[in-house]
């Protein structure tokens, strides 16, 4: 412009240098404006340390000069013993200083520009500077000093370095963990490991990184991690699944993963973080519980079946038992009845046992008594004949001697039939007939005693087997008896019935067993007398053998026992006692369906 | 008519004594008296009757098996026996099997009836 301006005439010296300290002193007003103008600070020095230029910055952020001129002519040194004398107790006040002229001499000696990083306290403030300083040099490449420029970082490397202990902070977490730590690439490549990835499967970071992680898993679990990590999208970025892997050595150990999707901003996966553990041994422990629970319920499972078997068994058992128990009751009723007719058996064993001795008994008297009487009848027929005039007198003795051979031997064959009433012949009859031949038989003794007879005999009786000869024996002793219990007369009744057994017969009537039972056809004979009837101590004794209330001679006590053996033979019950009314009642029952 | 021989055992002497004399006494019957069995089969053979009397209860041996020697001897089988006894069960009746019988005592009617009933015609 000043080209432009002036013309190609020649300035004048004055002139030119007056224009040449314009034009310094513009520039330098330009340099100073600049340096000031900046946050850096900026200076420059001569050999001797000492400043010949500084800046607004360096002034106030470090030497605190009062103006950009009162540090010219002054080193680093000058102001920092100052700054220190005035906070003499205070030693952290201001430590900078020294390290600045240090870096001087280090840049005057390699003679070329370098980068420091100076730091220090400056009024009791960290301060610290990226500094670059080069040597400055002369026309004739003389060093005649150094420039230097700082820009403040204090804040940057506090952040820089706390970002550095964090990571290393983080790291060494990340290091210090024995969980696997990776990131890899939706490929499967690897972009990262720790520490502990590395140790557990045996291998070196770098041979690690860059390559698939598939190899480490065995091909049976392959598809199921990659479609678990395939399965991951922004809205479920995370997902946890457990897989196998294969260790240096073939040995398989079980991983659980937790597997975080990255994603960019188009929701695209373009990497995953994966943090695994190793859960072998609970997988074993698992494994083994699994077996464990395996077995157990195995052992249950036998255990239930062996135990259902044995229930079973128990309850076949308790059945069995309660069979068995029901067998017993049934066969200790049967018992209670067998042994009730043991004892009925028992005690006619025993009456037969007496008739059985009665019997013998009977057959030897009838043999002895019998002979002599054979020989008296023998003998009184021949004495008869051979003196038929003999005189009225000796014939009336003669036949009363056969008569008295004739009644003895009646009484003997009454022994006798008594001993074996069991060998009567049976014929059907009507019970009616035989009890009248039996009246026929006693009525004159009837008649000689003045008792009146009522009968009262059915005309509807069934036809029976009797033994007739038996049953009339029975029945005229019946007589006899009641002929004899009455020496005042009276009224004898005979009646004669065909009926069904009542209860009331069954329980009270009847003998009171169960020879009959309820509803069963009978046909019944009774006797009343009106006679004195039995004593109370006698009543149970009548059918007692030999048992006899008359006068010796008259009764040999047989004639009950027979008439209820005769009876019992027919399957029939008689039964005596006392009427209310006085004298006796016989009831003879006989049972129409006889067994044969 | 020649006399019927009747052969009576009995053990009671007296009866067959009674006998003897009643029988003999009709004229009709000459009578051999034996008052033991054992002796019975022997006499028979020396007196060879035309029926014999014979008691079944006897101390020495009894009737039935006097009865038996006889009906097994073939010169005496033949000779007609009726048993004498005291003592008439029915189960008797099977001992005696077939054989008539007269219980005791007896009439001396009854007796002769019976042995004429009983003597081979």
């Amino acid at each position: 412009m000043k080209d432009k301006a002036g013309t190609k005439e020649q300035l004048k010296p004055e002139e030119s240098l007056r224009k040449s300290k314009r034009l310094y002193e513009n520039l330098y007003r330009a340099v100073r404006l600049m340096c000031d103008n900046v946050p850096d600070l900026i200076w420059a020095k001569d050999m001797g340390k000492r400043f010949i230029f500084v800046n607004k910055a360096i002034c106030e952020n470090l030497l605190n000069a009062k103006d950009t001129d009162e540090p010219i002519g002054k080193t680093d040194m000058y102001f920092a013993d100052r700054e220190r004398r005035s906070h003499p107790d205070d030693p952290e006040w201001h430590t900078f200083g020294e390290i600045c002229t240090d870096s001087d001499s280090v840049v005057m000696k390699s003679r070329k520009a370098e980068r420091f990083d100076e730091f220090g306290n400056v009024k009791g403030n960290y301060l610290h500077l990226d500094v670059y300083k080069a040597p400055m040099w002369d026309e004739h490449g003389e060093m005649i000093g150094t420039v230097g420029c700082g820009r403040e970082v204090t804040r940057e490397r506090k952040i820089e370095e706390e970002l550095r202990k964090s990571e290393k902070r983080y790291r060494a977490i990340v290091e210090d963990q024995t969980e696997l730590i990776c990131r890899f690439l939706p490929d499967g490549t690897v972009t990262f490991v720790n520490e502990a990835y590395c140790r557990y499967f045996g291998k070196k970071q770098e041979d690690l990184i860059g390559h698939s992680f598939m190899p480490l898993i065995p091909d049976e679990d392959r598809d199921m991690v990659h479609q678990q990590i395939s399965s991951l999208c922004p809205k479920t970025p995370v997902i946890t699944y457990e897989h196998r892997v294969i260790l240096p050595g073939g040995k398989i150990h079980w991983m659980s993963w937790r597997d975080h999707a990255i994603f960019d901003d188009k929701d695209k996966i373009i990497e995953f973080q994966s943090v695994g553990r190793n859960i072998t041994e609970r997988k074993e422990m698992e494994e083994t519980l699994k077996e464990a629970k395996n077995g157990l319920e195995q052992q249950v499972k036998e255990r239930t079946a062996e135990l259902s078997l044995k229930n079973e068994q128990r309850m076949r058992e308790i059945e069995e038992l309660r069979r068995t128990e029901e067998e017993l009751h049934k066969t200790f009723a049967s018992l209670q009845v067998a042994h009730e007719e043991l004892k009925l058996a028992q005690l006619q064993v025993i009456q037969a046992a007496k008739m059985e001795s009665v019997g013998i008994l009977a057959a030897g008297v009838a043999h002895e008594v019998k002979n002599p009487l054979a020989t008296i009848q023998m003998g009184v027929e021949y004495l008869s004949n051979r003196f038929l005039s003999i005189d009225k007198s000796s014939k009336v003795v003669l036949q009363d001697m056969e008569d008295a051979v004739y009644r003895a031997d009646s009484i003997v064959r009454d022994l006798l039939e008594f001993s074996s009433v069991n060998e009567f012949d049976f014929e059907e009859s009507q019970l009616n007939d035989i009890i009248l031949k039996s009246i026929n038989l006693v009525k004159h003794e009837l008649e000689k005693k003045s008792i009146k007879l009522e009968e009262n005999l059915s005309r509807n009786l069934s036809t029976l087997s009797f033994s007739r000869d038996g049953i009339c024996q029975v029945f005229v002793n019946i007589f006899l008896n009641a002929i004899h219990a009455s020496p005042d007369g009276g009224i004898l009744k005979v009646r004669t019935l065909e009926k069904k057994i009542t209860t009331k017969d069954h329980f009270e009537d009847y003998g009171r067993n169960e020879h009959f039972k309820i509803g069963e056809k009978v046909v019944v004979a009774e006797v009343e007398d009106m006679g004195k009837g039995i004593q109370e101590e006698h009543i149970m004794k009548i059918f007692d053998p030999f048992f006899t209330t008359k006068p010796t001679g008259e009764g040999t006590g047989l004639g009950l026992t027979v008439s209820r053996r005769i009876i019992e033979s027919h399957g029939g019950k008689i039964d005596i006692m006392n009427r209310k009314e006085g004298g006796v009642r016989t009831t003879i029952v006989f049972k129409i369906q006889r067994k044969v | 008519m020649a006399k019927k021989r009747i052969l009576v055992i009995d053990d009671e002497q007296s009866f067959t004594r009674l006998v003897k004399l009643s029988l003999e006494e009709t004229g009709r019957y000459e009578v051999i008296e034996e008052n033991r069995g054992s002796r019975g089969l022997s006499i028979a053979r020396k007196f060879n009757p035309d029926l014999v009397l014979l008691d079944i209860a006897m101390p020495d041996m009894g009737g039935g098996e006097v009865a038996a020697q006889i009906k097994n001897d073939p010169d005496l089988k033949d000779i007609p026996i009726v048993f004498l006894t005291a003592v008439i069960k029915k189960s008797e009746e099977t001992v005696i099997s077939g054989i008539p019988y007269i219980a005791k005592p007896v009439t001396l009617n009854k007796l002769i009836m019976c042995i004429e009933d009983n003597l081979p015609r």
